[in-house]
């Protein structure tokens, strides 16, 4: 099916492309205050501040920018993850909320980074999608990227996830070019370093496209009986040869350039942050009715997972299309003189798509965060669907115009991607939450005993009823959710300023609880039961009668009686 | 050559579709909490004193809310949930789940529907629970014996369980216990537990064991001596036993080992030693089954280990007899 040369974007499709990304920006702003705010987007907020004070010359300490004091006040704080995002979302917000006023939420000016990369992810896959088969793909790639829910949870937040997964596909887009295009080596260098800059998944990406480079060669060799091409003409090895150069020269420097922090005490902060996911702590994760809390986790858990988080429509026609692309590849290694140079790109999209599930499923990896920790492979699954839909078409129609089989094509996306916008749009706020059909929705996974929060995320959804019903000055345990997130709830006017936050572990110095539900934590609801002397929440967040959040609330204390013999 | 009628690729689409179609069926289940409170109040309207109530399944969360001021119990663990202390059970159901799924020996007696909720009542068949040391733990004595023959009385009741040592007066203490959340936050630092020991006393209490909420008395051991619990048990033929380690000091922590060490339970009725159990820090809510029908005098359960670290036990006892 895939047999033509790659197709290059035109201007045309960028300006499609462009709608794309600003259609999913305006999404992603227009419902983040339905998206709460995990334990980490809260210290991110901490340290973007102080990113923001440094690269603006805010505060005293950061006036003098290349003192060590104006250094550590920048970036020491959170300096286990470079500061390429913490600082865009501390400049946002200090620009768009503080100096400006132009946003006035302030969780939504940290956040505008993310949505806008995540709008160019949406922008790169569409373009991806045309150069491996055409508009039509490409729009159905970034459409179903688009109505992923846990990629449109992600794609609020002020952390990584979504920001590396737009560097990847952005790396992996750029090397498609440059596989054939000097000029664009250039961008695939800078965009690793970017890349290094958001977060660490990046240092896998030059390794699965260093296999994929050498499959073009080699496809190229097979093809032409030679590894160079005759003449004046460049062949993959030359390009690939570049682009190697660029992203060994640009991508460290890059990453060198933009993060103050390493430049002082160089060896030793390099050997830190290396040394510090090098061993990375695990967290407990609850899968399939087992809590993994240490390796070796289970190499299906991120396939499963995949299965189970990913509306069945784009599941369906991204495993089409995924045969599709193996199929392709096989024909591709079979009888590469028969096939045009499409630089590999089966392979290229196989490799990207499976290299992030790949790496989770290695018994050791720590897998705590779930499919987030995956999204990069994401895009390429999309193109996947983008393929399956045409694929399918194509089988139930054969001899159909192609305008026939365009308007086929429509119709199945319509069949695959109405109830995935459906999805992403009930529950994509609860992203962590949300399971498809398969599983059987929330209450199936709560039955399969499959994790559903996330650090505290879900507390927003119990605010408004918080504000309305707690009394003045109330003291109230927040489980889960920081000191910082409920400041930025309160800054936010989604939460009173009077609700006092206790601390962790105050549960017997609370009158309220707000449990986030998790297995892992379930002796942290014990607690609650036996110090309030109550087993069942007043309130609660629910997913489809699952319980995401139960809030709690303690019966007036009483002096106790005095049983007999007790004194 | 006649062509194909059905095309395999019709399966594709075919799957999507089965998918939404599935989604709604999925949708249409979930009851609401209109159903819920429906189902609550009619058995408000119903029960008996004594009936208990209780939700299957156990994530249901939404209908947690409609169970204030019913004689609810939780239960995680539908096949194995005792329902030894009541004659008749209303149970919520949700999701195609109900009284089926609970541990056998039970007829049902009515079942109603509200919405996607349903109601069922069973009558409850196997033993019968006679009598509780967790339900009777005010009643009970508790005293710590150290090795040198101190004897310690523990008899200040703070409203969950028994204490043995106290840094205020009882009076103090409960003017403490009693005072508003304000002035314990505020005192947190100084006095965080109104001079009460948080570990070391013998409570009614929940505790996650073998991976499931446990309701239990916490009975911490101690080192060079033991703690001991008597309780007037009632006569009855049978003395089931119930004990494990919190999984928290067992499994679920990040130590490259636990750091529990071996208990030793001991049970006595008067003055007669009926025999011993050692806790193994394993994973595990162990059942150990006591004839109890012979002898007179009270339960006397005692726990002793040789170091007191993360030494999380809990234990339930209950007399057990036919209806």
């Amino acid at each position: 099916m895939i047999a033509s040369a790659l197709r290059l974007p035109a201007w045309f499709d960028h300006g499609l492309g462009l709608l794309l990304c600003i259609a999913q920006i305006l999404l992603l702003a227009l419902t983040s205050d339905q998206v709460g705010i995990p334990r980490d987007e809260s210290f991110y907020f901490v340290a973007a501040d102080r990113a923001a004070d440094w690269w603006l010359a805010d505060t005293p300490q950061t006036q003098d920018r290349l003192s060590p004091e104006a250094i550590k006040h920048g970036f020491e704080y959170n300096h286990e993850h470079p500061v390429g995002m913490k600082s865009l979302f501390g400049v946002s917000h200090r620009l768009l909320n503080q100096r400006w006023g132009w946003v006035k939420d302030h969780a939504l000016a940290y956040r505008l980074p993310t949505m806008a990369l995540a709008g160019l992810a949406a922008w790169l896959t569409f373009l991806l999608g045309v150069m491996v088969h055409g508009r039509l793909v490409g729009l159905l790639a970034a459409l179903a990227l688009m109505a992923m829910p846990r990629v449109f949870f992600h794609s609020h937040l002020a952390c990584f996830d979504a920001p590396v997964t737009f560097a990847w596909v952005a790396i992996a887009y750029s090397y498609l070019r440059a596989a054939r295009s000097r000029r664009w080596a250039i961008v695939a260098g800078l965009a690793l370093g970017v890349g290094f800059s958001f977060k660490l998944n990046t240092f896998f990406v030059p390794f699965v496209l260093l296999g994929v480079a050498a499959l073009d060669a080699w496809q190229f060799k097979r093809r032409t009986g030679a590894w160079r091409a005759a003449g004046e003409a460049r062949g993959p090895l030359t390009y690939h040869g570049w682009i190697a150069a660029s992203m060994i020269v640009l991508g460290p420097l890059v990453f060198f350039a933009h993060w103050p922090w390493l430049w002082l005490d160089t060896a030793k902060h390099v050997g830190w942050y290396i040394n510090f996911h090098a061993k990375h702590v695990h967290y407990p994760v609850d899968y399939l009715g087992t809590l993994y809390y240490r390796p070796p986790f289970p190499w299906h858990f991120p396939l499963v997972f995949t299965a189970l988080s990913v509306p069945v429509g784009l599941l369906v026609f991204g495993a089409v299309g995924t045969g599709t692309l193996v199929r392709g590849a096989w024909a591709a290694w079979r009888t590469p003189t028969e096939q045009p140079d499409r630089r590999a790109a089966e392979g290229f999209l196989l490799a990207n798509l499976l290299a992030p599930i790949a790496i989770i499923a290695l018994p050791f990896t720590p897998i705590f965060g779930g499919t987030k920790h995956w999204m990069p492979a994401m895009p390429f699954f999309a193109v996947a669907v983008g393929l399956g839909v045409v694929r399918t078409a194509r089988g139930l129609r054969p001899a159909a115009s192609a305008t026939g089989r365009g308007a086929l094509a429509a119709g199945l996306a319509v069949l695959a991607l109405v109830p995935a916008f459906w999805a992403t749009l009930h529950a994509g706020p609860h992203g962590p939450a949300y399971y498809n059909a398969l599983a059987g929705g929330a209450p199936g996974a709560a039955a399969l005993r499959m994790p559903r929060n996330f650090w505290g995320y879900s507390t927003i959804e119990a605010l408004p009823w918080l504000d309305a019903h707690l009394e003045r000055g109330a003291h109230a345990f927040w489980h889960n959710a920081t000191s910082g997130a409920i400041r930025a709830y309160q800054r936010d006017g989604r939460l009173r300023r009077d609700v006092r936050y206790t601390g962790d572990w105050t549960v017997p110095y609370s009158d309220w609880a707000v449990y986030c539900d998790a297995r892992e934590k379930l002796p942290e609801e014990l607690d609650i039961w036996r110090d309030y002397g109550v087993l069942w929440p007043v309130e609660g967040v629910f997913l489809d009668g699952v319980q995401l959040i139960g809030v709690y609330h303690r019966p007036e204390r009483a002096a106790p009686p005095v049983p007999p013999g007790g004194r | 050559m006649r062509r194909m009628l059905f095309s395999p690729w019709m399966l594709v689409p075919l799957l999507v579709l089965a998918s939404v179609v599935a989604l709604a069926v999925q949708r249409a289940r979930v009851p609401s909490r209109a159903d819920w409170q429906a189902a609550a109040a009619h058995i408000e309207a119903q029960r008996q004193p004594g009936d208990g109530v209780t939700l299957v399944p156990d994530w249901a969360g939404e209908a947690r809310l409609a169970l204030h001021g019913l004689p609810a119990f939780p239960t995680p663990e539908p096949a194995q949930a005792d329902l030894g202390a009541y004659d008749r059970v209303w149970v919520l159901g949700g999701w195609g789940q109900g009284a089926a799924d609970l541990a056998g020996g039970h007829t049902v007696l009515s079942s109603a529907r509200f919405g996607a909720a349903t109601v069922e009542l069973v009558q409850v068949g196997g033993d019968r629970v006679l009598g509780d040391l967790r339900t009777d733990l005010e009643r009970a004595r508790v005293q710590r014996r150290r090795d040198g023959g101190r004897v310690e009385t523990c008899d200040f009741w703070d409203g969950r369980g028994w204490h043995c040592t106290l840094r205020k007066s009882p009076e103090a203490t409960r003017a403490c216990l009693a005072s508003p959340t304000a002035q314990r936050l505020n005192r947190r630092r100084q006095d965080p537990h109104c001079g009460l020991d948080p570990w070391l006393n013998v409570s009614r209490d929940w505790r996650v064991i073998d991976d499931a909420p446990r309701a239990c008395v916490w009975l911490h051991p101690i080192a060079n001596g033991e703690v001991e619990v008597a309780w007037d048990a009632p006569d009855g033929p049978t003395l089931e036993v119930r004990y494990g380690f919190t999984d928290k000091v067992i499994f679920a922590h990040d130590r490259a080992e636990s750091r529990t060490q071996p208990a030793t339970l001991t049970l006595w009725r008067g003055d007669t030693r009926l025999g011993s159990q050692t806790v193994e820090p394993t994973r595990g809510w162990h059942r150990w089954d006591v004839p109890w029908g012979t002898g007179s005098g009270p339960l006397r359960l005692t726990a002793r280990t040789t170091r007191q670290t993360d030494a999380h036990l809990c234990v339930a006892a209950r007399v057990r007899g036919p209806r």
